[in-house]
């Protein structure tokens, strides 16, 4: 099963700590996004999945002090040189004092408290200052709508998508690679069922159909390579729709 | 903490705490000796069009200078001093990139990247002690894992990069990744 590949599971012990993300990234991901490699939208999925799952913030650490270890047995020879720490006293110097702690997250919109679902990651917030009803909802089918967000890098789509309860989406092929983060209520389709936190990746030329349960609306995010295709019985109508929430 | 005794010592973290409480530019000056150079050489390392000496000097600039600024939120019983500093570069030299490439994104790379955060209890473990382990280990792996591992965290390269500069298969790049990131981590001593 190639998607296996794509969706670590962690070891039944770990899973006992953390019983609700079942469907992790790869370990290839975890390093490129603690290496920094990782494009901005691919990392935006991994921080939110890091804020569902305990475990993988174990392995980033874990990843991070690696990464820590590599930059400390640097070749570290090359001179350095020695206007660049005048230049740091004179940046610092103005008031010779580091700044006082500043409260995190001072943001604006202090008018309305915007509608968050529960436990909304905090690394979307900045993306969706007015909540998720404030968005651009896109009614795609009677059953699902895709809000985009900010472009955060230059190929990649960001977008929440939300099924309503049992909407079911037809089969579709994604012309690009797709991840997708679950944040609220809950999918299924032919591999499994999602819940909160989890991180699922498409590749090109995986169909799938999804079904939201009966019991609540869906909300994911949903950062995609290029446009998705439509397979099914409606994709002539729903492809110039789909086409039309990638135009930028 | 009973396994104080067993522990090697950060010999970092104080200075740190030092800046931190008192603003004590000795011990920010012996900070800087030390990882000055490492960001130097970190920041050279970077497989990108932009990298230059003036971009690597530039990167030691401003990375010293948050560590300046927020040592009072370095926390040694999370991480260790050079762990820290690690993040602090690794996301200077993200932001770096992000403005040569002129990409503009309401989030800070400190929001996807989020670096002084409150500590997990499942994380929470002795951290200098883990950073001789893995420098330990490291030594000892195959040749071809380290240098794709330094490929992947310090040249700042993509599995599919090293993949096509190397003539490998992705597949093989990502499982030689996967096996020395295990042997490393087996290496830390709250493995399973």
């Amino acid at each position: 099963m190639n998607k296996a590949t794509t969706q670590r599971q962690h070891t039944p012990l770990d899973r006992m700590a953390d019983n609700m993300t079942q469907f992790h990234p790869d370990t290839h991901w975890l390093a490129e996004y603690v290496s920094g490699s990782l494009p901005e939208a691919q990392a935006l999925c991994i921080a939110t999945h890091l804020e569902f799952c305990p475990q993988c913030r174990a392995d980033i650490n874990a990843l991070t002090e690696i990464g820590a270890s590599l930059f400390s047995a640097t070749d570290d020879t090359t001179p350095l040189n020695p206007q660049v720490l005048d230049a740091v006293w004179q940046s610092i110097t103005p008031d010779n004092n580091p700044p006082p702690a500043v409260a995190i997250q001072a943001e604006s919109h202090p008018t309305s408290v915007p509608a968050y679902p529960d436990s909304f990651p905090r690394a979307l917030r900045k993306l969706i200052p007015d909540g998720t009803s404030g968005l651009p909802w896109k009614n795609i089918g009677s059953r699902l709508s895709v809000a985009k967000l900010h472009r955060i890098d230059a190929e990649r789509d960001v977008s929440l998508h939300r099924l309503q309860p049992g909407g079911v989406v037809s089969d579709h092929d994604h012309g690009g690679r797709e991840i997708t983060v679950v944040l609220s209520g809950s999918f299924s389709d032919q591999n499994g069922q999602y819940h909160p936190g989890d991180f699922l990746v498409r590749e090109p030329g995986e169909t799938h159909r999804p079904t939201a349960s009966e019991d609540n609306e869906c909300i994911c995010l949903a950062v995609c390579d290029a446009p998705v295709k439509f397979t099914g019985l409606f994709s002539r109508l729903l492809n110039p729709l789909v086409a039309l929430q990638h135009r930028h | 903490m009973p396994e104080k005794q067993q522990a090697v010592k950060d010999e970092w973290a104080p200075l740190l705490a030092k800046v931190a409480e008192n603003q004590d530019r000795q011990a920010f000056t012996r900070l800087f000796a030390h990882f000055g150079p490492k960001i130097k050489a970190y920041g050279m390392s970077l497989n990108s069009m932009y990298t230059s000496v003036e971009m690597a000097d530039e990167l030691v600039q401003e990375v010293m200078i948050k560590v300046w600024e927020k040592a009072r939120y370095f926390k040694p019983e999370k991480a260790s001093a050079s762990t820290w500093i690690f993040a602090i570069a690794r996301n200077c030299r993200i932001d770096y990139l992000r403005k040569m490439k002129r990409i503009d994104s309401p989030l800070r790379v400190e929001d996807l990247w989020p670096v002084s955060e409150e500590p997990d209890p499942i994380t929470t473990l002795n951290q200098s002690r883990n950073e001789q382990s893995i420098q330990s280990v490291v030594n000892t792996l195959p040749r071809e894992q380290a240098s794709i591992l330094r490929a992947i965290y310090v040249e700042g390269k993509t599995h599919s990069e090293v993949a096509s500069q190397n003539n490998l298969p992705l597949g093989t790049v990502k499982s030689r990744v996967r096996l020395a990131i295990e042997k490393l981590r087996t290496g830390l001593p709250n493995h399973e």
